[in-house]
């Protein structure tokens, strides 16, 4: 206790080694989860070998043979002929998705920390939860069962009202897809992903808004002057989270909505690799293309990041 | 002291934490020691299965002195097997009509006349089909798993697998032979090193096997048309127009769906229209077999009379746009439903036995002979009897794999159920089945007295349905086989234009399932356009193609040949 004493006295910085012998209580606790990160986070990195090898489940895999050429699996993945039509319909439904389900639940928790009525509130909060315990099965079903071209439910309301004959071609489009793609996932999952920044609006200071109440400011400046820049950090930290998953497009979703209209669109890289390799247990060539796909996420997460601590509004480090 | 003592708490609390975080890891240290279990296991069957190729070689001695083998436990001839009780444990793949395969009476049959007690484990999901082959963790058989070339290739590669032939040749002559004179069937069955590891399950039914799918037609409706079943596609467009124009009259009903498809499955699909305009396609990847040359017909230009025909089909609106978009559960509840709201399908059944009638390929007038698909004389399916280096029993299971193939109640029992219940022998001594899977309700309230089908070896070959078998359904109105004798019989593709493939290497495996992928996905949404007139037939039909061979159709077809090649050697 005196060496501490005297030492910060002396303002002289601590060595890594002896802050970890004079905090060694502190980092006793940090223990626990930096072992959970080794031995689950780093030590399986080593599986990403099979990648360049020609994975034999036998022989293990530092036992299988290097594939040759090493990179024989990245150049089978670049060479595809679909592989430019699958990487484009891959970034076109990650970033729609991100784009348009990213701001609206922000959208939606600062309406409802904004209105008064508590009931009102909790059964707006109730709805729009309520979509994302629906299975992905269920919703796909409950799509195809809406915009089914010749029987669906609305193409019957729209022959009923007199505003359309013939074919609903919602289905039968293949550009209608990512829409139907994007806009079902963000009815499905708007509710639920606002409940982190109605927690963090809760957490914002009453005083100042009784303080801006007694400046005279409306609602809606409230709402720009205080709440939203309130929540600001944790919206920054969940974008940079959610470009880091950018190439990580639901692969049980896509799959289940494909038809034979709209595979030019549908066909991403998850459900590609599906029909082609893992069913047929390419071991290699889907660790090559998932390396490939964390490299494209891991790249996504620094722009991100830095772009976020050039302007100044947070980072992750 | 009180430091002190805080001290220690801290300590243990994170020495607690640490043990804490680390209890996931628990089961990392029990599967060290599974795995060390495995590892005495593997030992010891590496153990058995060398006394076991030890005692085969030795067998032929041990049974010249009409002693015993595997421990003292497997008879060389005759039955019981074995001479003490023995319990293999097996896997199966679920069978939605088989729900109770595993505890089916039958297993009581076989274990009484043979010895050998079968523990199965069905396997519900494909995933846990994909894990077994992934961690090697098998039972001593694999019953029918439906493994992939690279599944089976990595599992025999590993020495998860025991190879049959020798086996066969001292154990089971009535296999060895019908693989020796039956190449295709054989060939089919090798795996990618040439060798043969599970046997198939063989179904020569000539009713089965020289006819895919049923045309389908409600009879029922047409009579209160006034119309006569459509020999011709001109009068088959007329029938399907009036069945949409008299929706809700008699008993058509009012949400009707004239023609339906699954469109573009080889099961279920459009292909019998194109074989009724002669462009014959015997294989989902538009292929054909000519003169022992593998064609594609999907760049065929007489495809084009058929696409046209469908685009106007569809556009009379006597094919409904979800026949596009429908997935295969949707599509098998809407032909199902009695009473029909379908008019007109494909099927390997007639679901509507009272209603519908099987309806021949049409007559287009382009001068071609129409022909219904058949099916090859290819094992269906392949490796539903795998020996594994886990089962400590290879000759008993091999000589059990025999009896069912060579002694005719046990092939029945095995293959289709319990004696008395499912079927009997007739006065000649021939068996013949009671009900069969087009009696759904008989088939439901026997469900435990069934046998498995295809999901397990057997052998019911040319040969059998010639001596051993009464088929009692041939005078059955809108059975399979009655359809067959009095509808198709002469209007069939002949079986050496049917596209068969033995397995490629590896690497043309991938290329050749990703060739599939690419072109399969391009022509589909080619064609969903030329029916439905989103795209014009004539105008887009060169573009068409130059896509379909930049996509590599030339180099698919090359493989598929070489896969042909290897099948018919």
């Amino acid at each position: 206790m005196k060496t501490k004493t005297k030492l910060q006295a002396s303002g002289q910085p601590l060595s890594l080694g002896r802050r970890i012998i004079q905090f060694r209580e502190l980092y006793l606790f940090l223990l626990p989860g930096v072992l959970l990160l080794i031995l689950f986070n780093y030590l399986p990195l080593y599986g990403i070998l099979i990648a360049f090898k020609d994975f034999k489940v036998k022989l293990g895999i530092l036992g299988s043979p290097w594939s040759e050429p090493v990179l024989k699996y990245f150049n089978r993945l670049f060479s595809m002929p679909m592989f430019p039509v699958i990487l484009r319909n891959t970034l076109i439904l990650s970033f729609y998705s991100l784009l348009a389900g990213f701001p609206l639940p922000i959208i939606l928790a600062l309406l409802i920390n904004s209105s008064p009525g508590k009931h009102y509130k909790k059964i707006v909060q109730t709805i729009t939860y309520a979509p994302h315990f629906i299975s992905i099965v269920i919703i796909v079903g409950m799509i195809n069962i809406f915009f089914s071209p010749s029987t669906g439910i609305i193409v019957n309301i729209l022959h009923k009202l007199g505003l359309m004959s013939g074919n609903l071609e919602v289905l039968m489009t293949a550009g209608a897809f990512p829409h139907l793609y994007v806009w079902s996932g963000v009815w499905q999952s708007i509710g639920w992903n606002s409940i982190i920044y109605l927690g963090a609006l809760s957490g914002v200071d009453a005083s100042l808004h009784e303080a801006a109440i007694v400046d005279g400011a409306s609602k809606l400046q409230r709402v720009i002057h205080i709440d939203f820049p309130s929540i600001l950090p944790t919206i920054v930290i969940l974008m940079i989270l959610n470009s880091g998953s950018i190439m990580n497009v639901g692969f049980e979703k896509v799959f289940l909505m494909q038809n034979s209209f709209n595979t030019s669109m549908s066909e991403v890289i998850n459900t590609y690799v599906y029909k082609i390799g893992i069913k047929e247990a390419q071991y290699s060539l889907s660790a090559a293309i998932g390396l490939f796909n964390s490299v494209v996420n891991f790249i996504m997460i620094i722009l991100v990041n830095q772009l976020s601590k050039r302007l100044d509004q947070g980072s992750l480090w | 002291m009180k430091q002190t003592l805080r001290r220690l708490i801290q300590v243990s609390l994170a020495g607690s934490m640490v043990f804490g975080a680390l209890a996931g890891c628990s089961s990392g240290t029990g599967s060290a020691s599974t795995t060390k279990a495995e590892t005495t296991v593997e030992a010891s069957n590496q153990d058995s299965s060398g006394s076991s190729q030890a005692a085969g070689e030795s067998s032929s001695a041990a049974a010249g002195e009409g002693g015993l083998d595997e421990g003292g436990v497997t008879n060389a001839t005759g039955f019981p097997i074995t001479n003490e009780p023995i319990t293999l444990t097996a896997a199966v793949q679920a069978n939605s009509l088989l729900p109770d395969m595993a505890d089916s009476n039958v297993w009581q049959a076989v274990a009484d006349k043979t010895g050998i007690t079968l523990d199965i484990e069905v396997l519900s999901d494909r995933d846990k089909i994909d894990l077994m082959y992934a961690s090697g963790d098998f039972p001593d058989i694999m019953m029918r798993t439906d493994p992939s070339a690279n599944q089976l290739t990595t599992a025999v590669d590993s020495g998860y697998f025991v190879e049959l032939e020798p086996l066969l040749e001292q154990y089971a002559p009535t296999w060895y032979t019908y693989l020796q004179n039956n190449p295709m069937m054989y060939n089919s069955s090798l795996a990618t090193d040439g060798k043969l590891y599970g046997l198939p399950y063989v179904e020569e039914d000539p009713t089965s096997r020289n006819l895919r799918d049923q045309w389908v037609i409600m009879q029922s409706w047409l009579d209160e048309l006034n119309l006569a079943v459509p020999t011709t596609t001109e009068e088959f467009k007329d029938a399907l127009v009036a069945i949409k124009e008299n929706a809700g009259k008699g008993s058509i009903p009012e949400d009707v769906i004239p023609f339906y498809f699954f469109f573009d499955n080889y099961i279920g699909g459009q292909f019998d229209i194109y074989g009724s305009f002669g462009v014959y396609i015997t294989s989902g990847d538009y292929l054909v077999v000519d003169n022992g040359v593998v064609k594609d017909q999907s760049t065929n230009p007489d495809i084009k009379e058929p696409l046209k025909y469908l685009r106007d089909l569809y556009a009379l609106g006597v094919i409904p746009p979800e026949v596009f978009t429908d997935d295969w559960n949707t599509y098998a509840s809407k032909i199902s439903s009695d009473p029909a709201v379908v008019g007109s399908y494909f099927s390997y059944a007639i679901r509507q036995l009272d209603t519908a009638t099987a309806m021949k390929p049409l007559d287009s007038g382009n001068g071609s002979t129409p022909l219904m698909r058949s099916q090859a004389y290819t094992p269906a399916p392949s490796n539903t009897a795998i020996i594994t280096t886990e089962n400590k029993y290879p000759i008993a299971t091999t000589r059990l794999f025999e009896a069912i193939a060579s002694d005719n109640d046990l092939r029945m029992e095995v293959g289709r159920g319990t004696k008395g219940i499912v079927w009997d022998y007739d006065d000649s001594g021939k068996a013949y089945l009671k009900f069969w899977e087009e009696n759904t309700e008989k088939w439901t309230e026997n469900s435990k007295e069934l046998g498995t089908q295809n999901s397990f070896v057997g052998l019911f070959d040319k040969s059998f349905y010639a001596n051993n078998y009464t088929d009692v359904y041939k005078d059955q109105v809108n059975s399979r086989s009655w359809s067959y004798y009095n509808v198709y019989e002469d209007s069939v593709m002949p079986n050496d234009m049917v596209y068969v493939g033995g397995s490629l290497d590896q690497d043309d495996t991938n290329m050749a399932s990703q060739y599939a992928t690419d072109l399969s996905t391009y022509r589909k949404a080619t064609f969903a356009d030329f029916i439905t007139g989103k795209q014009d037939i004539d105008a887009n039909w060169d573009s068409y193609v130059a896509q379909m061979k930049s996509i590599g159709l030339d180099d698919f077809v090359a493989l598929r040949q070489k896969a042909y090649d290897i099948m018919v050697k």
